[in-house]
C-alpha cells in the first residue's frame, strides 16, 4: 500500500418492531487523521468527544476509526465485546494506491497496473536509465532519473 | 436540553468559526463543559442584577427562584438565627410570620391558641442595628400586634431580632440560586445525557455563547504573547 486516498464505513442497525426486523443503513465517510490528532477524539476519563463524522488514523499498521461514543453506542458494545450479534453490523471500506507490480522476465501476463497509453512512457523511461547506465555517465543518470520524477 | 446537546451547540459555534476546532484545536468534553460553566457564571451574573427589570430577563432566571422555610434557631429571647441553604445566590424577597410570647389580649386568636401574624422584615446593618434595638419606635417594636423584626446578614444566613414581646414562628424568603455544574456527576455517556434544568435551553445558548466568546478571547491573548 503507498497511501490511502479514501475511507468509508456503512453501519447498519436492525431495529425489530411487531416481529419485523427493519435495517438501517447508514453511509459515512472517515477523516483520516494524524495519530496526533487522533487522541483527540479517544474516550478518556476526562474525554467523551463528538464525534460527527468518524475519524480514522493508522497506527502500527493499523486502522483506528473513532466514532461518536452516543451515537454509535449500540454498535461499539458489539465491537467491544467481541460477540457476533445480528443487530448492528459495520463494514469499512479503504481505497488506495498500492505499490506496482514488479515485472519480471520470468512471468509474461498481463500487468494490469497502467492503462496501456502509459506504459508508452514507462518504456521511454526505462530505455533512457538503461542507455545511461551503457555510457556510465553517473552523473547523467542522476539527472534523467530527477528529471523523470 | 441535555449536558451532551450543550456540548455539541458549543463545538458547532466555534466551528462556525474556525475549522480548525473539528480536528486539530478539538477540545476535550472537559475543558468545553468547564468553558460553559463560565459561560453560565458571566451570564447569571449580567442577570442577576437586572433581575424582574422587565419580563425577558425574569424569564431568563426563573428556573433558579427557589423559596424555603428553613428552620429558625433560638439564639437568646429577642434574637433568632436562619441559616440559607449553601446554593443560596441572591435574596428577592423574605416574609415572616409572628407570635406573642405570654399573653397578649390584643392578638387574635383560634380556639386556644394565637394564629401567627404574617409580616416582613426591616433590613439593617451592622452599622445602625444597636441605634434600632435602642429606639423606642422602632419598627420592631410590638405596638397593638403589629411589629416587624430586625433582620441582619450574617455569614451564612440571617438574624432576626425582635423586642423580646414576640417571637419569630417562620420565616420565608425566595432567592436565586447559584446554577449547578453542567460537568456530568459521573464522566460517562449516561452522565452526557442528563437534562440540565437549571436554565431554560434559550438562557443556555447564551451562556454558551459567551462561553465561546470567552474561549475565542483567550486564544487570541494566547496568540498575542
Amino acid at each position: 500500500m503507498l497511501s490511502i486516498y479514501d475511507v468509508s464505513l456503512t453501519v447498519t442497525t436492525v431495529t425489530v418492531e411487531d416481529g419485523v426486523e427493519d435495517p438501517v443503513t447508514v453511509f459515512n465517510n472517515v477523516i483520516i487523521v494524524s495519530n496526533e490528532v487522533a487522541k483527540r477524539f479517544k474516550q478518556t476519563d476526562t474525554n467523551i468527544p463528538w464525534i460527527d463524522v468518524p475519524v480514522g488514523t493508522v497506527h502500527d499498521n493499523k486502522m483506528e476509526v473513532y466514532l461518536d461514543p452516543i451515537k454509535y453506542s449500540s454498535l461499539l458494545a458489539v465491537v467491544n465485546t467481541d460477540t457476533t450479534s445480528t443487530s448492528d453490523t459495520w463494514n469499512l471500506s479503504i481505497s488506495y494506491v498500492h505499490t506496482p507490480t514488479i515485472i519480471s522476465y520470468e512471468n509474461y501476463d498481463d500487468i494490469t497496473d497502467y492503462p496501456e497509453n502509459v506504459w508508452y512512457e514507462v518504456v521511454s523511461k526505462a530505455s533512457t536509465i538503461a542507455l545511461d547506465n551503457i555510457e556510465s555517465e553517473r552523473t547523467q543518470i542522476h539527472q534523467s532519473v530527477t528529471q523523470g520524477e | 436540553m441535555t449536558k451532551r446537546e450543550a456540548q455539541i451547540e458549543y463545538e458547532r459555534q466555534l466551528r462556525s468559526i474556525s475549522d480548525t476546532f473539528m480536528l486539530s484545536d478539538k477540545l476535550d468534553s472537559d475543558t468545553i463543559f468547564n468553558d460553559i460553566d463560565r459561560g453560565i457564571k458571566q451570564f447569571t451574573d449580567a442577570v442577576y442584577t437586572q433581575y424582574e427589570a422587565n419580563q425577558k430577563l425574569t424569564d431568563d432566571l426563573r428556573l433558579l427562584t427557589i423559596e424555603v422555610t428553613p428552620t429558625i434557631t433560638t439564639v437568646s429571647s429577642n434574637t433568632y438565627q436562619v441559616t440559607y441553604a449553601e446554593d443560596y445566590q441572591h435574596l428577592l424577597s423574605e416574609r415572616v410570620q409572628i407570635l406573642p410570647i405570654g399573653v397578649n389580649t390584643c392578638w387574635p386568636m383560634s380556639g386556644s391558641s394565637y394564629v401567627p401574624k404574617d409580616t416582613t422584615v426591616v433590613e439593617c446593618t451592622n452599622e445602625n442595628l444597636q441605634n434600632r434595638l435602642l429606639n423606642s419606635l422602632s419598627d420592631h417594636k410590638l405596638h397593638y400586634a403589629i411589629a416587624k423584626p430586625l433582620r441582619l446578614r450574617v455569614s451564612n444566613g440571617v438574624k432576626l431580632y425582635t423586642d423580646g414581646t414576640y417571637s419569630v414562628s417562620k420565616y420565608t424568603c425566595v432567592y436565586l440560586k447559584t446554577p449547578d455544574s453542567i460537568k456530568p456527576t459521573v464522566n460517562t455517556v449516561v452522565g452526557l445525557q442528563e437534562n440540565y434544568t437549571d436554565l431554560t435551553e434559550a438562557s443556555l445558548k447564551q451562556a454558551i455563547t459567551i462561553a465561546v466568546s470567552l474561549r475565542l478571547a483567550m486564544m487570541t491573548a494566547t496568540k498575542q504573547k
